[in-house]
């Protein structure tokens, strides 16, 4: 099932050879794709528009030089594009600090079960979705707002004002689960 | 290193996984990078965790970014004034076009010549030969590099022995078209003289290799000594 928001993965990844290609029709087009994703990604993490626009920049210009090191073989190119502005967007608020007064965005409602269906768009995320909702939802919601907002384990911990040690545990055995769970396993 | 002190340590992958995540400390975080240059397994590990997790990320909403973040992307990647709705000449003018808008993008930057340096050959990938080329050293016979471009313009090359290049010194590779004056990097040739590359195949195309600085050369051109040469032909 593919929709609007979610453009077939092997879309993104001819886009990435033709980027590799230096065609910059085809940049433009996986700009139009898939920058309001990774812009909402980054700043949803860094909660400052600056900060976001900059990871996103970044991200897409190492991606406009790098194209060629994307192996299609390695599949999931979108995962590709957001492990590249994840990681931007914690490397700025490492090192700059979190705006809490920033952007206005949702805190608490999209680690939810609801805004979960927005997973079941393709293969992998149906698969993850299964396995999210196999976990103790207390726990779901630690790894989602880890995920999605960025958050270190001592970060994650003064947000539901849990101790550090609890959290890191509670996180670790979600991942244990989702491990055995995404393997094929039961959880 | 720290990650040693994290029971983490008894589980890699599930440090891959907390890496992934994004929830261990940057001090951390760097040490799982460094094994995961060192270690295949837990490179895989990150990998797998990536694939696996990202769905997650469909959870927030899309935004849409401000509207100069494509007018500063645009003037960084060098395509500014791409005429994206009114594509004309062959699809091999455009890309020559569009190549020579790049070549003067990243003009001058060595980050731009090290983020185009190749990625490793891996074997057992390679691509069916719709191109091939012999680079023999200029002026003598005999091939000493042999490139396979393929119909996608994915294409390896690989030395039929190691060049003896000396110590700071680095090969590049540069593609000439037919009729073109100013030849086109392709990107640094790793010690091994072994790499995967995309590359815009025409028979008749030259391709080049120059003697430049280690990272390729400063200012998008040769600066060093064309060292090898050949030309492209329609493999069998």
């Amino acid at each position: 099932m593919d929709t609007a928001d979610q453009p077939r993965d092997d879309e993104v990844a001819m886009l990435l050879a033709r980027c590799a290609m230096a065609d910059g029709a085809a940049f433009r087009r996986l700009y139009e794709q898939q920058s309001p994703f990774l812009y909402g990604v980054a700043l949803r993490i860094t909660r400052q528009p600056a900060l976001a626009s900059d990871a996103v920049h970044d991200a897409l210009l190492q991606v406009w030089r790098n194209a060629a090191r994307y192996d299609p073989e390695r599949g999931n190119a979108r995962g590709w594009l957001l492990s590249l502005v994840r990681y931007r967007a914690l490397d700025a608020i490492a090192r700059t600090g979190r705006e809490v007064l920033g952007a206005e965005v949702p805190e608490q409602a999209d680690t939810d079960a609801g805004p979960l269906d927005r997973l079941l768009g393709s293969e992998a995320g149906s698969a993850l979705h299964g396995c999210l909702q196999d976990i103790d939802p207390d726990r779901r919601r630690l790894v989602m707002l880890a995920f999605l907002d960025g958050l270190t384990h001592a970060e994650v911990a003064a947000r539901v004002a849990q101790p550090l040690g609890t959290v890191k545990s509670s996180i670790r055995r979600a991942l244990q689960s989702l491990r055995t769970c995404l393997n094929g396993g039961p959880s | 290193m720290s990650v040693t002190a994290d029971p983490s340590a008894d589980d890699p992958d599930l440090a891959a996984a907390e890496y992934v995540l994004g929830t261990l400390p940057p001090d951390q975080a760097r040490a799982v990078e460094a094994l995961a240059m060192a270690d295949p397994a837990v490179a895989a590990s990150v990998l797998w965790w990536q694939q696996r997790l990202a769905p997650m990320a469909d959870a927030v909403v899309p935004t849409p970014p401000p509207p100069d973040l494509w007018r500063r992307l645009a003037l960084a990647t060098g395509i500014e004034g791409y005429r994206v709705r009114r594509e004309r000449g062959t699809p091999w003018q455009r890309l020559w076009g569009s190549l020579d808008l790049w070549r003067f993008g990243t003009f001058g930057s060595l980050a731009a010549a090290a983020a185009m340096a190749f990625v490793l050959l891996r074997p057992a990938t390679d691509p069916r030969p719709e191109f091939l080329a012999a680079l023999s050293p200029v002026g003598v016979p005999g091939a000493t590099f042999i490139v396979r471009i393929g119909a996608d313009g994915g294409a390896v090359i690989v030395a039929a022995s190691i060049p003896n290049q000396p110590a700071g010194r680095a090969l590049e590779l540069w593609a000439l078209p037919v009729g073109a004056t100013t030849p086109v990097s392709l990107g640094v040739l790793p010690r091994d003289g072994r790499a995967r590359f995309q590359a815009p195949a025409r028979a008749g195309m030259q391709l080049l290799l120059s003697d430049e600085p280690l990272g390729g050369s400063p200012t998008g051109l040769p600066t060093g000594a064309v060292v090898y040469q050949g030309a492209v032909t329609a493999g069998s």
